[in-house]
């Protein structure tokens, strides 16, 4: 026992290792007395600079490993780039890695190797990394009694948690903890060790084993309570090892408190159950045993068997699967190769509800299957993210259901069952109970296939070797009926009983046991000790009087070795000891061949006393009372009396031997009896067998309807959702009176709005067509290289059509089909009739070009009437006053006409708006309502102004008194207007025309076609106009 | 000879004209007043406003055109809005520029 070792800490860390390792480093204290060993994944084309990373978290020496190194306490070693690190006898082994096939789980190959190496001493820490490594590691190292440890997300959690959470869903890991956590735990685990040591292995200190003995029951039937499960044979090493494990996780150094843990805690009940349970069973573990599995037995299974047929295989004790299914490849490589092919069942069967579902899941870590070859990974895993699933067509042969191999009534008609590595954890006796049921359960000529680390050595007469390398066996069929050995019954507490180590006294005994032997072997009787099932376990010398070897296969049942004569008295007088518990004996003759003579035999059974396990043995003891003889003829005298004694003689000779007769006649029916009644009990087993089977059938039905009824709910869910999006989608295709077509990567039409029917002259039937056939009415030949010019641009595209026929303007919009993953899977185009819009447009641009050119127009009018007012006015106020003045009368008409919005203007508001701006008392204005045009009004307005002007400066305006009468009437189609000046100064006819008159006379004349008649009387100046009347 | 319907402004373009040194023909305010000024064969050139109440002078343009008689026209309107077949004909925007005119008469007018 390695006592003083230090703890070798096995670190595994990969991307987000490094804070992981400064928490981890920094919390440390400087003499741990324990080793690290860091395992990273790194590249093998950059040098690692780590080792000198992890220098700055902690005092210890961190080196960088080297081959054949030590592994010292209080050191850190580094795993270099491109190399695969192992460890063996305490040191380093590092080994080139393959440039071309690169270890991807670096942490898994050194936790395993470190496991074997170091045992109980190893621990093994899964810190922030991706891609699963170390699961598989850690299983190694708890299975070979070492401490499981994996960063869990408090505080600082792990950057990447793929790793540890691997780690921790396997269920293998013991303290899921922050890393700054961990140091703590590793030197209290490190401080507690010596108080562990020899619980186990403590073979010298016998007070310590009783005490582990006792321990080991009250644990067992705590056990048993919790989970119904027997552990009281397993052996005592390997039990007391996990016991070791779990008091170290919980940090107990007695046995009594953790004793009192398991009390008070259920839950460590289950941790310490789950412990024992631990079976590392890979994928083909043992490759050349599945090897030779392969082509020895499993052809075999095959040979004659017809469609209709079934072959049985019974995995007990299946764990998490790997057996079952390596197993189910294995058929299923076979039954590729066959013509006809029968149904294959594999019943695989724990008592491990967890363990089972696992199984039932058939999903796995990729870590767990690195030993499968990766042609079986393609043809019989599907990769399912990180993990890979056992296809559907090996998950169905499978058949899971929970079932103890030790207490539960067995399987039964099995041509294969397959128990690798679950009998190591059983004891002698179990096994002894574990094997018979296994030959029970196989056919004639069925094979059982064992953990190369277990055999059936005390059971040769149920199985022939087929296979000793690889523990292959055949079934034996020896002769008589099978019988299903005994099953325990469970709820029986029994003391153990220790006789092998009873103290004695060791010069006289030697001497007795001499003498002893010495009158055993010349001058006792002979005897056998059998079982009450009558099995016979020991011969004494000279037996061979009373026994002979019977017919057919070897038999060691002492009803069949006995000679005849013993049989019904042996029978009789062994059932009477196991009833009244004290001896019994019988007297047997066993006459001569002539009949005449023969021997008298005292024959005695007792129970044997002293300890002897369980079982109650007995002691068959044979001892010779004397001759027998036929009475003679010797007197003679009385030759009446000696007749009819003769007489009686052969009566009595008659009557023995018809006795006899009878008596064989009652055990042959007495065996035919038994044998029926044991055919009865087998075929009661079958029956059990087979509702088992049905058991675990329904229960997968369960599990299928299940989940089948969970998918149909989903499924539902999801075709309600597509419903009423479909629905939504029809009706906005309905509502949208914008036309929008669908096209696929081939521009075949996959969908279109009703609006867009009429663009494209397509109907729902032309729906997978290619649009281009179909492209009718639209103006746009340069359709398709414009959709394939968005098909590789990735952008939308917009374009205005040129108007067509119909004066119809279409704006197209062709924008990408985005499929799920944003790829694109087609073009949506979209069509706008934007005609109203090209129509404001058009108005727009008109309206604007008008404007510009009445603006002109009529700055060149100002223009015009400030160049003619500058060359009639004197001075510059003259000027200003009279072109200002002109300006304005202008301005009313305008105003006029923009209230009417230039349509028509009425003459009277002309004429008064004028007449206001001087003085409307003394210009009467009078005449009927007669529409002007706006021209007209313009016109006629500034002849008006100068008009009023010429009144206000020169006639009848200019006085005090006078006064201007505005008169007009329609005659006809023309308007007659008359302006007359009364009472004002005398008028005198002017010298020169003005521009105010050639004004008045230009916009009467030219502008409206109209007649002007200006005169001067000397009562008032008067013009007369006339005009046409535009209607 | 001038075409214009807008009497002011035909008035101060024909004392323009005449301030320059030409004698002025006119105004016409109507197509068919210019075309009888044309057809008593004094006109050397002429101005055309394009808009003449409700009608063009694009036909005086074409009788003048055939004759071989310099004219420009007059307008607010910019080139590309004149008839197409008038568009590299001389045009003078409204408002007229004094200056403008006086280059462009000189221009048709030269001996």
């Amino acid at each position: 026992m390695t006592t003083h070792a230090p703890l070798v800490v096995g670190i595994g860390a990969s991307a987000g290792g490094i804070p992981a390792l400064e928490g981890f480093f920094r919390h440390l204290p400087e003499d741990s007395g324990m080793a690290f060993i860091i395992v990273t994944h790194l590249s093998p084309e950059r040098p690692s600079q780590l080792h000198e990373v992890v220098g700055r978290y902690t005092s210890n020496p961190v080196s960088v490993a080297e081959d054949g190194a030590e592994v010292r306490p209080n050191n850190v070693y580094v795993m270099p780039e491109g190399m695969i690190l192992t460890m063996a006898d305490g040191r380093l082994r590092l080994r080139p890695e393959d440039p071309i096939h690169r270890e991807r789980k670096p942490i898994d190959v050194f936790f395993a190797s470190m496991a074997e190496d170091q045992g109980e001493n190893a621990v093994g820490i899964v810190m922030s990394g991706g891609d699963g490594d170390g699961t598989l590691g850690v299983k190694a190292i708890k299975e070979r009694g070492g401490i499981t440890m994996a960063q869990t997300g408090d505080g600082s959690g792990p950057r990447n948690p793929e790793m540890p959470h691997s780690a921790i869903a396997s269920g293998l890991i013991d303290f899921a903890e922050p890393v700054e956590r961990m140091p703590e735990k590793l030197v209290r685990l490190r401080a507690d060790i010596d108080a562990f040591v020899g619980l186990a292995d403590g073979e010298k200190d016998r007070r310590r084993i009783d005490e582990a003995r006792q321990l080991q029951g009250d644990i067992a039937r705590l056990l048993r309570s919790h989970t119904g499960h027997d552990f009281s044979g397993y052996k005592d090493k390997t039990f007391m090892r996990r016991v070791e494990r779990r008091m170290k996780v919980v940090q107990l150094t007695t046995v009594d408190a953790y004793l009192q843990r398991l009390k008070d805690h259920p839950g460590e009940v289950m941790a310490l159950f789950r412990d024992l349970l631990i079976n590392v069973t890979n994928f083909f573990r043992d490759s050349d045993a599945f090897a030779t599995l392969k082509s020895q037995v499993i052809p075999n299974l095959f040979v004659g068997r017809g469609a209709d047929e079934t072959i049985r295989l019974w995995v007990p004790g299946c764990a998490t699967g790997e057996e079952v299914y390596s197993l189910g490849i294995l058929m299923r490589e076979e039954m590729d190769g066959l013509d006809v092919v029968p149904k294959v069942q594999i019943f695989a069967t724990d008592i491990d509800d967890e363990a089972l579902g696992a199984a039932r899941a058939g999903r796995y870590p990729e870590a767990l299957l690195a030993g499968v070859a990766p042609e079986r990974l393609k043809r019989f895993f599907r990769r399912d993210g990180a993990s890979l699933v056992v296809s559907k067509e090996v998950r169905e042969m499978c058949i899971f259901s929970p079932h103890s191999v030790i207490s539960d009534p067995p399987f039964s008609r099995m041509d294969l069952v397959s128990c690798r590595n679950l009998l190591i954890y059983f004891g002698g006796e179990l096994q002894d109970r574990v094997i018979p049921t296994f030959h029970y359960a196989l056919k004639p000529g069925g094979y059982l296939f064992l953990g190369t680390s277990e055999g059936v050595s005390r059971h040769g007469d149920l199985f022939a070797p087929l296979d000793k390398q690889h523990r292959i066996f055949q079934s034996r069929d020896h002769g008589g009926p099978r019988r299903l050995p005994m099953t325990l019954d469970a709820s029986a507490s029994r003391t153990r009983q220790d006789v092998a180590e009873r103290p004695s006294d060791a010069t006289g005994v030697q001497l007795r046991q001499q003498v002893e032997t010495q009158v055993l072997e010349r001058h006792a009787p002979a005897h056998v000790v059998i079982t009450h099932e009558g099995d016979a376990l020991y011969f004494s010398a000279n037996t061979g009087r009373y026994l002979e070897m019977p017919r057919g296969a070897p038999n060691r049942h002492i009803f069949d070795l006995a000679r005849r004569e013993f049989r019904a008295d042996l029978r009789a007088a062994l059932r009477e000891t196991m009833e009244t518990g004290r001896p019994a004996a019988r007297h047997v003759l066993m006459l001569d061949r002539d009949g005449a003579t023969g021997n008298m035999i005292g024959m005695s059974i007792e129970p044997l006393d002293g300890p002897t396990g369980n079982e109650t043995l007995f002691l068959v003891l044979f001892n010779p009372l004397g001759k027998w003889r036929q009475s003679g003829t010797d007197e003679g005298a009385e030759a009446e009396a000696h007749e009819a004694e003769a007489a009686l003689e052969r009566e009595l000779r008659d009557v023995r031997e018809r006795l006899q007769s009878t008596v064989e006649e009652y055990e042959t029916a007495l065996e035919e009896v038994k044998s029926s009644n044991e055919e009865l009990v087998s075929v009661n087993e079958e029956a059990q067998s087979t509702n088992e089977e049905l058991e675990a059938s329904r229960e997968e039905m369960q599990s299928l309807n299940e989940e089948l009824s969970t998918i149909n709910a989903e499924l539902e869910r999801s075709v309600d959702r597509l419903d009423s999006a479909n629905t939504d989608l029809k009706n906005l295709y309905a509502a949208t009176r914008i036309a929008t077509v669908f096209l696929d990567r081939d521009l075949v039409i996959r969908n279109f709005t009703p609006a867009a029917g009429a663009f494209f002259n397509i109907r729902d039937s032309d729906i997978g067509r290619p649009l281009m056939d179909l492209a009718g009415a639209l103006q746009y030949p340069d359709l398709e290289a414009e959709v394939r010019k968005v098909f590789r641009s990735d952008n939308l595209l917009e374009r205005r059509l040129a108007p067509d026929d119909d004066g119809l303007h279409i704006l197209v919009r062709l924008v990408p089909y985005r499929n799920r993953d944003d790829g694109i899977d087609g073009v949506v185009i979209t069509l706008v009739d934007i005609s109203s819009l090209a129509q404001a447009e058009e108005q727009q641009k008109v309206l604007i070009s008008e404007l510009n050119h009445r603006v002109k127009n009529m700055l060149s009018v100002v223009i015009s009437i400030a160049n003619a007012t500058r060359k009639t006015s004197s001075s510059m106020d003259e000027f200003g006053e009279r072109l200002i003045g002109r300006l304005h009368g202008m301005s009313r008409a305008y105003s006029l006409l923009s209230r009417s919005d230039w349509t028509k203007v009425a003459i009277g508001d002309l004429v008064r708006a004028e007449a206001e701006a001087f003085g409307a008392d003394r210009i009467s204005a009078d005449g009927p309502e007669i529409a002007l045009t706006p021209q007209q009004a313009l016109s006629l307005g500034m002849v008006v102004h100068e008009m009023a002007t010429n009144a206000a400066k020169y006639g009848a305006l200019s006085s005090d008194d006078g006064r201007v009468d505005v008169v007009w009437q329609a005659d006809g189609d023309r308007l007659r207007l008359k302006w007359v000046e009364k009472d004002g100064p005398e008028v005198h006819s002017p010298k020169r025309k003005g521009f105010g008159l050639a004004l008045i006379e230009g916009q009467i004349r030219s502008q409206m076609d109209g007649d002007a008649e200006i005169s001067f009387p000397p009562a008032g100046f008067m013009l007369e106009l006339s005009f046409r009347i535009e209607r | 000879m001038i075409v214009e319907d807008d009497w002011l402004i035909a008035d101060d373009l024909a004392h323009t004209v005449k301030d320059i040194g030409y004698r002025a023909l006119g105004p016409a305010h109507s197509v068919s007043a210019a075309l009888d000024i044309l057809g008593k064969g004094e006109v050397d050139a002429a101005l055309l406003d394009v808009n003449l109440r409700g009608e063009t002078s694009y036909p005086v343009a074409d009788a003048m055109a055939e004759q071989g008689i310099p004219f420009a026209f007059l307008s607010g309107y910019t080139t590309d809005q004149l008839k197409p077949g008038f568009q590299d004909r001389p045009l003078l925007s409204k408002p007229l520029n004094p200056g403008a005119l006086r280059d462009r008469l000189s221009l048709m007018l030269r001996e």
